[in-house]
Order: structure tokens, then sequence, then C-alpha cells
């Protein structure tokens, strides 16, 4: 490679409009000063991205039997640098940076199966945003808001809490944004109840003031699924596991998800009686467990498939108001407003979920105006991110 | 399912039947000799209507309003285990004219596999509580009409001794079928002639799956699930004053919509709807992506079998539900599912007692406050 080539390159990384906007379209080459052709195809070097208007790629997982998938390739696709892969951990003090790019969403069975999950699509981040390691738990909870809403307090003050509202979740993150001397995320509007944190609120309306807001949120649907995958277009990003179509569904315990979630097939384990829940009609009862116990993902991040499910701040939309999937989807938010009526989208699966709800690109409505179960099943909980500044 | 006056012990009447004869609109055939007064109390729903069109007990006072909510009054015990690793998912029971049971629904041998499920389980009881046989498959998917799964039977009663099921179908691709309602009349509960046609308006989108049939006094009701365009789930329903009428049908309408988008399959389920003094329950499972949520009956009222606002009055923790009343005037409570969810112990066919718990109405809402006051 050339001085100038790496000049360009260089060039393009710290300015990507630009590059592309100065080049002509359909040039590939240039010339420089002695005269001599100069190779000026943005893409080259770059495995993937978009740079000076062009396409360059997309990083593709190897498409093989699913018992062969290779853990190791990635979907992800550092846009500034144009390269698949490299995501690592970077964690302190129980959070974890997750970067900006782009990186395959949705679900395969949505092919055959009309879920409400998207098939398989690309989704661009242009915000790197910190997460939290673990669900939010009990004793966290109890500092911020001085009370624990979870049925299940003897799990531990080391256990997910759940138990409150949405709305509940969203006066946590405000009131740790406000003790940490950070502008709050969100305006409520016209709460049924004071939060104070035992008593399940329910709002006329939130308003998130935006990605770039200084202070502690819930992620987008789309940050959880980045940060859950870390790349991986499987079920789960800790492991080379896709669901065969021949795979017994539901409660079956299997060595592949027994190390990553807690889930119906295990959740009974260590389950304090008096204060859990049956499974169905199985005799099984079952709780949440104490945050970090299974494998962590290539980011450091534990419980991202079951134990709780996590409230996110997107509004509920079916998969066909999600946006043209044919297309890559730059920061789907779906609406920075949440009426007491809206659902809102839960990623992740519960201690109560089956095997096929384990998985990185499930999604389910929660939230809304009917409390009514919140505090009996405590399916539900939660863990916040953080944009971080612009590099 | 049905299903009045089916013997909940042994040794009891046949009046279920006879009341259906009385319903079918193709003509009356009501034996005389068997013409017992409970068929003037009784509905065409197939549940015994104690007092029609009652407006709901008092205090006494008259300060309070107070309403009938169903409630579950045992354990739910299972009856019925079908054969090998078979599991019963949504079935229905219908009265022989013999007093016998009949047993019909959703088979598979895994754990859960619904788009495995492609035959219609059949047994039989001289009671509820039983002894139950399981005798042969009653219909298998069919291939040569498009068929590769079969759900949610449902059966109702004809005049000329026989009886008709509606059936969910799934035609199509094995992996994404599309879901349909058909057909099947017997004269015997084991041989099952599918009709030709089905061109029943609930026969696509957004009806198509668990169907149920009562007749609400000037009409055939048939009720099936669905979705809307936001994925909110539904009940639907279309009528008909003649089943055998294909061009009777009416339009459909939408009987009760969730708040809450779900599945896009819907998470509505077998729907169920019984007469109970004055007022039509609908029983519904709400069911999730999840073992516990996987048991939930919801139960609304309401005035209009055609209308229900979604105000739920209680939840049960059953699945595919069906309300059953025997001779003796005793209500059940049924329950199946997958055994993934409700284990191999409650494999098969759950009855529990049910009884309708007198609570105080919340003042205009129509919900209650969960002031128990009695049982009736």
């Amino acid at each position: 490679m050339s001085n100038d080539r790496r000049l360009v390159l260089l060039l393009c990384v710290g300015a990507l409009a630009a590059c592309g906007d100065a080049k002509t379209p359909g040039s590939l080459a240039d010339v420089n000063s002695d005269g001599a052709e100069v190779d000026t195809d943005p893409c080259a070097g770059r495995e993937c991205g978009t740079f000076g208007g062009r396409s360059c790629g997309i990083c593709e997982a190897s498409a093989v039997p699913f018992s062969e998938y290779d853990p190791n390739s990635s979907t992800y696709c550092d846009e500034q640098q144009g390269v698949c892969g490299g995501l690592k951990k970077d964690c302190l003090d129980g959070w974890c940076v997750v970067p900006a790019g782009s990186f395959q969403a949705g679900w395969d069975f949505a092919a055959t199966e009309p879920f409400v999950e998207p098939p398989p699509h690309r989704v661009r981040l242009t915000r790197a945003f910190r997460i939290q390691q673990t669900e939010v738990t009990q004793g966290q909870w109890l500092e911020v808001m001085a009370t624990n809403p979870s049925p299940f307090p003897g799990c531990g003050l080391d256990c997910p809490v759940s138990g409150m509202s949405w709305f509940d979740a969203i006066a946590y993150a405000n009131r740790l944004s406000e003790r940490d001397g950070l502008e709050p995320c969100y305006r409520l509007t016209n709460c049924d109840a004071p939060i104070v944190g035992d008593v399940l609120t329910v709002c006329d309306s939130v308003e998130l003031i935006g990605l770039d807001c200084p202070g502690y949120r819930l992620p987008t649907e789309y940050e959880w699924e980045h940060a859950a995958r870390a790349g991986s277009p499987a079920c789960f990003s800790n492991q080379q596991l896709e669901y065969p179509p021949d795979l017994e569904p539901w409660c079956t315990l299997r060595p592949e998800i027994d190390p990553n979630a807690w889930y119906c097939g295990n959740s009974a384990i260590g389950a304090i009686v008096g204060e859990c829940i049956e499974l169905g009609h199985t005799g099984i009862c079952a709780t949440p467990h104490p945050v970090g116990l299974k494998r962590e993902n290539r980011f450091g991040l534990h419980d991202m498939y079951g134990n709780v499910d996590e409230y996110t701040t997107s509004p509920w939309r079916s998969p066909s108001d999600m946006g043209d999937i044919d297309h890559v989807l730059v920061d789907p938010l779906a609406g920075l407003r949440v009426g007491r009526k809206e659902p809102v989208v839960a990623k992740g699966a519960s201690y109560a979920s089956g095997t096929t709800a384990t998985c990185s690109a499930y999604r389910s409505p929660a939230g809304g105006e009917d409390t009514s179960l919140i505090r009996i099943t405590g399916m539900t909980g939660f863990r916040l991110v953080q944009t971080l500044p612009a590099r | 399912m049905t299903m009045a006056g089916f013997p909940s012990t042994r040794g009891e009447t046949r009046a279920g039947a006879i009341r259906r004869r009385r319903c079918d609109r193709r003509g009356t055939n009501v034996s005389a000799a068997l013409a017992i007064a409970l068929i003037t109390l009784s509905g065409c729903d197939g549940v015994t209507v104690l007092v029609p069109a009652a407006p709901g007990p008092t205090d006494g006072a008259g300060a309070l309003p107070m309403m009938y909510v169903p409630s579950i009054a045992g354990a739910l015990e299972p009856v019925f285990t079908p054969n090998g690793t078979r599991y019963l998912n949504d079935h229905t029971l219908v009265l022989g004219p013999d007093g016998s049971l009949h047993l019909y629904g959703i088979t598979d041998s895994s754990v859960g596999a619904p788009f495995a499920e492609r035959s219609l389980l059949h047994a039989t009881a001289p009671s509820l509580y039983g002894p139950w046989t399981e005798a042969a498959d009653i219909l298998t998917a069919d291939p040569s009409l498009n068929e590769s799964a079969l759900w949610a039977p449902h059966v109702v009663a004809r005049d000329g001794g026989y009886w008709t099921m509606y059936y969910a179908a799934g035609v199509g691709a094995e992996e994404s079928p599309q879901r349909t309602l058909r057909r099947a009349d017997s004269a015997d509960f084991e041989h099952w002639a599918r009709a030709e046609t089905s061109p029943i308006p609930a026969d696509r989108p957004p009806g198509g799956r668990d169907p149920m049939v009562l007749w609400d006094g000037a009409r055939w009701v048939l009720y099936s699930v669905g979705v809307d365009a936001e994925n909110h789930g539904q009940i639907v329903a279309t009528t008909n004053a003649d089943l055998d009428d294909p061009d009777g049908w009416s339009g459909l309408v939408t009987v009760l919509t969730d708040p809450v988008p779900s599945f896009v399959w819907g998470n509505l389920e077998s729907p169920f709807v019984v007469r109970y003094e004055g007022w039509w329950y609908l029983f519904t499972t709400r069911t999730a992506d999840n073992a516990i949520d996987y048991v939930r009956t919801i139960v609304f009222r309401s005035r209009d079998p055609l209308a229900f606002a979604w105000r739920p009055l209680t939840e049960l923790r059953a699945h595919a539900a069906e309300v059953v009343q025997s001779a003796d005037g005793a209500w059940y409570l049924t329950s199946a599912g997958w055994t993934s969810y409700v284990g191999e112990a409650n494999r098969g066919l759950l009855v529990a007692p049910l009884t309708w718990a007198i609570v105080t109405e919340d003042n205009g809402n129509g919900r209650p406050t969960g002031l128990f006051v009695g049982t009736r």
C-alpha cells in the first residue's frame, strides 16, 4: 500500500461523509502530484461498512449447519474501521462497553413461522454505550429506592429485582442519574402513584429526551440485542447454539442452554419453597437466581438470557412496523414517547421461559397500565445503559 | 364443549343430548318420555340456565351490586392419561346417547410440538372422572386435502342422531401452515366424515383457530381466534341460523380484543362461552411463551355473547379450559396441555370442581372487588 493510499484511508475513517461526497461517482482512481494513478477505492482494505457512499460489504457468519456454526465468526462490523469482528470485553465496576457498529438482528424462525421477531436483517447503531454487566439487583434497587418490590426477597439482594412496573424502572434510572449528578433521561407525566418504589406506578406518558442524554436509561431493543449477540447470529452469543428444527422446545433441560441461562428447564434448582412460582401444572416451583452465575458473553455480560425478562425503552411494534428491514436500519428506536396504554419491548426471556425464548432475537410485550401480575410472577427486570461520548 | 346433564358419576341422565335436539333448527325431535323438567331450564349452549336473565345477586339491602365469578373449588385432578407419551391439548367433551362421554383432542407423542399434531385423539368414559378408555384416533391430517396438522376440535350434537365437529387445520407448508376451520360429521363418534367444503367466514384470518360453537337461543355462534393487523389477540365470531346453510353465515364480528399486542398467531386461545344467571361468560387462555402464563385462563362476562369488553373477572390456572355441568348441577373445569408445561403427572385431561363465587361488584366498572360473599 502506498503512503498516499494510506492517507486516503485515514481521511475516510475520520470523515466518512466527506470522503464519499468528494469522490466522483464511479471513479475508483485519482492521480497524485507525480502524475501516477492512485487507487482511491474507498472499500480497499475494508471488509465491511459504508465508505465513500459505497457499501463495502457486510460481515457474514458462517452459513453452515447449526452444529457446525463457528462461534468465532461474527456479523458485527466496526463501521469506522471497516473491519468485521474484533469485539472484546471491556468492563469496569459492573459496566461493560458495547461499541457502535452494525450487526445482524432477527431470527431465522420467522422465515417459517410468523413470530413477533422479524427475519434476519442488518442494524447499525451509531452510538457506543455502556451497559450493566448484570440485571439490576434487589440490593441495587433497595439502595436507590429504599424498598424492595421483588416477590422473591428470599432469593437475596444479589438476585435481579422484579415486581416493578416499567414506569418504576424508568423512575429508578432517573433517580440514579440524579444521584450521580447527571441529567435524567426521562420526563414522566401524570403518574398515578408517587414513585417511592413500593407502589406500582403508571404514568400518562414517559418521554425519552434522546439517545444522547447523559444520564442512565433503558436500552433500546436493538441496543439490547447488540449487547446480547456480541456479533453472533445464533441464539446465544456465548455458545455455538442455534435451534435446530428437531430440538424439543419448552422446559427440557438442555446441556447447551444450562450454562447460559436460568430458564424453565433449570430454574427450579435451588428455588425457595414458599416464594417460588409453579411452572404450568408441572408441580415444579421456580424463581430467579442470583445474577452473574451463568456464563458471560463476549462483552462480559451475564444473564442476557433468562433469569428475568428485561424492559427496554422501545415502544412495542410488530415486525411489519419495524421499518424496511430489506435495508440497514440505523439507530431504530420506534419513538421517544410511551403512553400509559402502550406496551414496550421486553427482551431476554425469564426463569419461566421455554427454550425457544432464550434467544437474542426473542422479544415480548411488557409494560403498559396492566400491572396486575407484576408482583405475582416477578418475571421482568431490567438493566441500564448510558450512551458514551462520541470518539 | 357443549354438554349438560352428562354424568359426572355413574348412572345419570341424558339431558344434554336431549336439549341439543330441541335447539337444532332443522327440526325438533324431543323424546317426550325423556323431556324432563331440566330441559325447560336449559340453554342450547349446553349449560343449565338456572335463572334465565336474572339480574344477579344483591347483598339484600341493594347497596352493593354483586356478581358471580367462576372459581376453581378443588384440585385439578388427572382423570385421563393418553397411551405412551402422547399428550392431550385443546379438547372437547360430548355426551353420547348411551350416557357415555367422548373426549376428542389434539395430540402428539413429544412434549409439545404443534406442527406435529396430525391426528385427533378419542377416548370414552362412563363419567367425567373415568375410567377413560382410549380409542382409535378419529381423524388424521390428509395431505390430499392440504392438511398438515389438526387442532382444537369442538363437537355439537345435531338433530337426527349425529354430531358435527369443527376443528382447525394447518394447511400448506408443514413448518408454516395457514390456519383454517373445517368440519366433519359423525353418527357413531368413531367415524367422522369431512364436509366437502367449509365456507365459513372464520375460515381464514383473523379467525381460523380454536373453534367453539353454541346455540345462543336464536342462532348458532361459531367462535374462533386470531389477531388484528397490530397483533392484538382477538376472539371473533360468525353466526348462522342453520349450521348446514353454507350461505347463512354472518360477517365476522370481533367479540374480544386483547389491549396488549402479542404473538403474530394470537395470544388468546381456546374460547369457551357458557351462560350463567343471565350472563354470558367467556373463558379464554391468554397464553405466552413461558410456563407460568401457559396456564392462564381469563374470564369475562357480558349480556351479549358477541361483545365482551376487556374487563377480566378473574384468572383460573388452566389451559384450554372447558366448562361442563353434570346432571346434578355440579360444575367442572377441564384443563390440558403440552407435557412440557403440565408435567408427566398431569399429561392428559385434568378436571376440577368449579363454583360460582358471589362477590361484590366494583361500582360501575363491571369488575369484582374481590370481596367474597358466598358461593352458589
